[in-house]
């Protein structure tokens, strides 16, 4: 069989010219709005060894990693699934000696295995921040308010965060074998009381009601919390619920209250959460990131550091970007010089246009037509006079006389 | 097709007409949708509700993409596709079973615990797979989309898995039932980002269905 050259492999994509535009603004503005907030930027690489790669990982998503071997030592690499694990071996290794707590924010791509008809991406772009070596609620809250400020900057200030806490399921499900526990964390991830019923038939009735009243405790946070001081009889129950509830209402006295809701029988993704758990949605229920304290992770590589973090997600956000709120206008370019200096566009350049000069000989209507087609809104069309060139705009064809100046200027007031 | 009005999935089909009976109970009204089978969307004004009916196998999708906050789903289909969604009531309708069933002459000297390698006509592939793969056996599903029960006459296959409620097509096609792979009943099923951010609404009709299906379960 011939190869289609053209063909791309499932689950990846290409992002043209507005997309990729939005993207790039999503990731830098929330990079400078996490610099700005004194979060320092760490790369890591785009593979680990497998032994690496894993920890952290449920084994769905061990299954989903893309793997290969390392040339000369025949060991099994993997392309990374996710970046905090590496941000955690980090602050346990080169950033073990500067002070605590530590800030870091990142900028990258992790790969899983997109399973088909599932809508799954291979390469998922993320943009995210931790807080390394601050055990208190006050880091939990700083990472939620970088969160809301960032969704902030660039423009979508409806979202809603659901909190919840591993460490309060986690609690409730003491004594439970493991093979329950997984079977439980299936059925609470679909909120099936019934399937819940089925596994716990044999459970005392105290334990049983408990466990499945789990898949009732979201909503508002106040009554959630009510609901939820019912069951918790054990000191980490109650101390989980204490640590949630502090949390809560310090967002709550920033005025976060309508955009929080709390659902403690969500038990899902990264397995080495041990504390409160993010998920972020835009106002139309797009996922735009999760998150969450993670106290026994970067003991994995050494010493024993507690840990909280979140990463957006790119394609979310770009989603969110064209459908829940009107993205800046953009353009290809901004003009199409003909004709005239290289000064004249170095000028146009430096006062922050885009400025397109076409290669070769040039035809009037070629150009018109290029500028429509690449979304460039105006042409510049010198030669005739010193100084003066003819205004023509994209859209509507008007043609007007003016100087650069007086263009750089006209084109900054409207 | 998403804000605050609350949108729900209805099947066509065997389970319309529960469906519809659960919404009822719970002060909305699609009974429109029992007479006008062309009309595929029904407003329930006073609820504020908007109704959609469509291919109970495509409710998953439907759920799990935004589209509908709310749908009602076979348990084989939530099965079958595993979406991200959640499946908070046990409806109790809508009752059958998944079965694996071979011809009555090939049933007379089978002996299942020997199986190592068989062939298998179904709609159900991914439910199909993970049945046989989970008993160590290897599993050659042969897809198809209807009339599951022809495959072995015609020597398709020489098994099929496939819903069964009364066993009569079974019976009328020469089958008998081998195994129950899985009961099914319809489920309530809702979107996850819809919970967070509707969960007032959403929260006090589930409890309305389950306390009515609680005191007085819905026949077909």
């Amino acid at each position: 069989m011939k190869l289609n050259p053209t063909a791309i492999p499932h689950g990846t994509r290409t992002y043209l010219f507005e997309e990729a535009a939005n993207k790039r603004f999503l990731e830098q503005t929330i990079h400078s709005h996490l610099r700005s907030r004194g979060f320092q930027e760490i790369v890591t690489p785009p593979f680990e060894y497998h032994e690496s790669a894993t920890i952290g990982l449920r084994e769905e998503e061990r299954n989903r990693l893309i793997r290969f071997t390392e040339g000369d030592s025949g060991r099994i690499i993997a392309l990374r699934a996710d970046i905090t694990s590496q941000v955690a071996r980090s602050a346990a290794t080169h950033l073990l000696s500067r002070p605590l707590p530590l800030r870091l924010c990142y900028t990258g791509s992790v790969f899983r295995r997109a399973r088909k008809g599932k809508g799954e991406k291979f390469v998922i772009s993320q943009s995210g921040m931790e807080i390394i070596g601050h055990a208190g609620e006050d880091a939990d809250v700083e990472i939620v308010r970088s969160i809301v400020s960032a969704l902030d900057k660039v423009g979508l200030s409806g979202f809603s965060l659901s909190l919840g806490h591993a460490g309060f399921i986690g609690a409730i499900l003491e004594g439970c074998d493991e093979s329950d526990c997984e079977k439980i964390r299936a059925a609470l991830i679909k909120k099936d009381k019934g399937m819940l019923a089925k596994i716990l038939a044999d459970a005392p009735a105290q334990k049983k009601s408990k466990i499945i009243s789990l898949a009732d405790l979201f909503g508002d946070g106040e009554e959630v919390f009510k609901k939820a001081g019912a069951i918790a009889d054990s000191d980490n129950s109650r101390s989980a619920l204490e640590n949630l509830e502090k949390i809560y209402n310090a967002l709550r006295g920033a005025g976060l209250r309508e955009k929080i809701s709390i659902d403690l029988g969500e038990m899902r993704g990264f397995g080495y959460y041990t504390g409160v758990n993010m998920e972020l949605f835009s106002p139309s229920g797009i996922p735009l990131g999760t998150g969450g304290r993670y106290d026994n992770l970067v003991k994995r590589f050494g010493p024993d550091i507690p840990a909280v973090g979140f990463g957006f997600d790119i394609d979310g956000m770009i989603e969110a970007l064209a459908k829940d709120i009107s993205a800046p206008a953009w353009h290809g370019s901004d003009v199409v010089l003909v004709g005239g200096s290289k000064e004249n566009a170095d000028k146009l350049r430096s006062a922050g246009l885009m400025v397109i000069v076409p290669l070769g000989e040039t035809d009037l209507d070629e150009v018109k037509s290029f500028a429509k087609k690449m979304d460039i809104p105006h042409i510049l069309l010198g030669g005739s006079k010193e100084g003066s060139f003819s205004w023509i705009k994209s859209a509507s064809g008007s043609t007007e006389n003016c100087g650069l100046d007086d263009f750089i200027k006209k084109y900054f007031s409207k | 097709m998403r804000n605050s009005k609350i949108t729900v999935a209805i099947p066509k089909g065997r389970n319309l007409k529960p469906t519809v009976e659960l919404f009822k109970r719970a002060g909305i009204d699609f009974s429109p949708a029992l007479t006008n089978d062309r009309k595929l969307i029904f407003d329930d004004e006073k609820a504020g509700i908007t109704g959609i009916i469509v291919r109970d196998t495509d409710i998953p999708v439907y759920v799990e993409g935004g589209a509908v906050d709310i749908g009602v789903s076979g348990k084989d289909q939530l099965d079958e596709q595993e979406k991200n969604i959640y499946e908070m009531l046990d409806l109790g309708y809508g009752y059958c079973r998944l079965v694996l069933c071979e011809p009555a002459s090939l049933k007379e000297n089978d002996d299942p615990s020997r199986w190592t390698n068989i062939r298998v006509a179904s709609k159900f592939t991914n439910l199909t797979t993970k049945y046989f793969q989970a008993r160590g056996i290897h599993v050659e599903i042969i897809k198809l989309y209807g009339s599951i029960e022809i495959a072995p006459l015609v020597g398709l296959s020489e098994r099929v898995v496939d819903l069964v409620s009364t066993g009569a097509t079974l019976k009328a096609n020469g089958l008998v039932e081998v195994e129950t792979i899985m009961d099914v009943t319809a489920r309530l099923v809702v979107n996850r980002a819809s919970l967070k951010t509707k969960h007032k609404a959403i929260s006090s009709l589930i409890k309305a269905m389950e306390e009515s299906l609680s005191k007085n379960p819905i026949k077909e």
